[in-house]
């Protein structure tokens, strides 16, 4: 795996911060956040399509130059080494650490650079061990039993040898849909039709993004009231336009009622509105929290009740497309043999 | 836990006798910590149809806890349950 970390320098506002995460995220393809102002970006298979890493590198300095940005790039096999690299390069280098390097170049730096805790540190100089180095050259299960596994992770980074992969991190993302009415709506039914009308274009959007919304407000205008606003947790989070209309159609009718706020409703969030006087002339939604759509969990021992029947269709439907032997159920056969393919039998879920 | 239908081929990687790393497809996992080892011989009596396997758990550096066995004839290492 080649990795490339931004570490920008200088102050790092939140605006700063998100700016630079969205302006990656358009030149790479899996960009993971590693702390406030430190990116991590996975460069495996872009060789063909973007250069070398060092081309990559040089790329995001002088884009972000431009936005007048300082920052250093480090590319290493390892992201804990290259962000190690980028921490201290000089604003404005590209730093790479090439492969059979990495350890010796974390070797020389300080116990500081590990991620150890206070008191490990002390000790470790206590007993003579003042950087990386010699750390990385105590045996691996000495440092286990005597310091724990939160060392063992510190000392398999000393040794060049951690296997974590850069998780990606898409950028916040606003997703807002509004739509203003000439003539009041004062029919329920009217009412959400319209918010379907913004629903839809929101939900395209998500689905188009691979995402799914977890959070969203909407704000409707009032004729001769103050604006009305819910909040919602969608649960499980969404791209589906029927679902996020349900979602604020329910949130609607809660506030309406003046009901207490239902257990979706945020904490923190304000009490109920007055129910509404006139028609709705306006209405915003916004999505405010998003993550990345996936496949939706078959509730098989859920509270609100085993949907087996869904399963076996599913199973049936995964049968069909990938053929005997893609869905199986495993039972215990022998709880005590001792090979596993003894302990253990698999069925056909569906024949 | 995962157990899966058909152990998956590793590639163990080791130092002075003891697990490294293993390698299953194109993902590497440091070990950290070998949580236990026995070994399994089973139906000796029947020569060539015998089984006769080292297991390890193993803990990795991300913290994932697995067991894998190596079949002690062929020499091939296989990755056998994921434990959470």
């Amino acid at each position: 795996m080649t990795v490339a970390v931004v570490h920008l320098r200088g102050e790092i506002s939140d605006a700063r911060h998100a700016k630079v995460h969205d302006a990656l995220c358009r030149l790479l393809p899996r960009v993971g956040v590693d702390g406030r102002g430190t990116f991590a970006c996975d460069l495996r298979g872009t060789g063909r399509l973007l250069g070398s890493p060092e081309q990559v590198g040089a790329r995001v300095v002088a884009t972000l130059e431009r936005a007048r940005i300082a920052c250093a790039v480090g590319i290493a096999e390892r992201p804990f080494t290259a962000r190690v690299a980028a921490e201290r390069a000089p604003a404005g280098d590209v730093v790479r650490i090439s492969a059979g390097q990495e350890r010796a170049f974390l070797a020389v730096l300080p116990l500081s650079t590990l991620p150890l805790g206070e008191e490990h540190r002390e000790e470790l100089v206590l007993l003579g061990i003042r950087d990386v180095g010699a750390f990385a050259g105590l045996e691996r299960g000495a440092v286990l039993d005597r310091f724990g596994r939160a060392a063992a992770v510190a000392h398999a980074l000393a040794r060049g040898e951690d296997a974590s992969e850069v998780r990606g991190a898409p950028p916040r993302r606003r997703i807002v849909g509004k739509r203003a009415w000439d003539t009041a709506i004062t029919e329920r039914e009217g009412l959400v039709f319209a918010l379907k009308s913004v629903l839809d274009p929101i939900a395209a959007e998500l689905e188009r993004e691979g995402l799914a919304a977890l959070r969203l407000e909407a704000k409707l205008d009032r004729e001769d009231a103050a604006p009305l606003r819910v909040e919602r947790l969608v649960l499980p989070p969404t791209a589906s336009a029927s679902a996020l209309l349900r979602s604020v159609r329910w949130g609607l009718e809660e506030t309406m009622k003046g009901a207490p706020p239902p257990s979706e409703r945020m904490k923190g969030a304000p009490p109920p509105s007055d129910p509404p006087r006139g028609g709705f002339l306006s209405v915003r939604v916004e999505v405010t929290e998003v993550e990345p759509s996936r496949a939706r969990q078959i509730g098989l021992f859920a509270a609100d009740g085993a949907n087996e029947e869904e399963a076996i269709a599913v199973a049936r439907y995964l049968r069909s497309r990938f053929g005997p032997g893609a869905v199986l159920r495993a039972e215990v056969a022998d709880a005590d043999a001792r090979l596993a393919e003894r302990e253990t039998r698999w069925e056909e879920v569906v024949s | 836990m995962r157990l899966f239908a058909e152990p998956h081929p590793v590639r163990m990687e080791w130092y002075e006798g003891e697990p490294r790393s293993l390698r299953v497809a194109d993902r590497r996992w440091t070990v950290v910590e070998v949580v236990r080892r026995w070994r399994v011989d089973v139906e000796w009596w029947k020569g060539e149809g015998a089984t006769s396997r080292d297991h390890l758990t193993l803990r990795t550096a991300d913290g994932t806890l697995c067991e894998v066995f190596g079949d002690r004839r062929s020499g091939g290492w296989y990755l056998q349950r994921l434990l959470d």
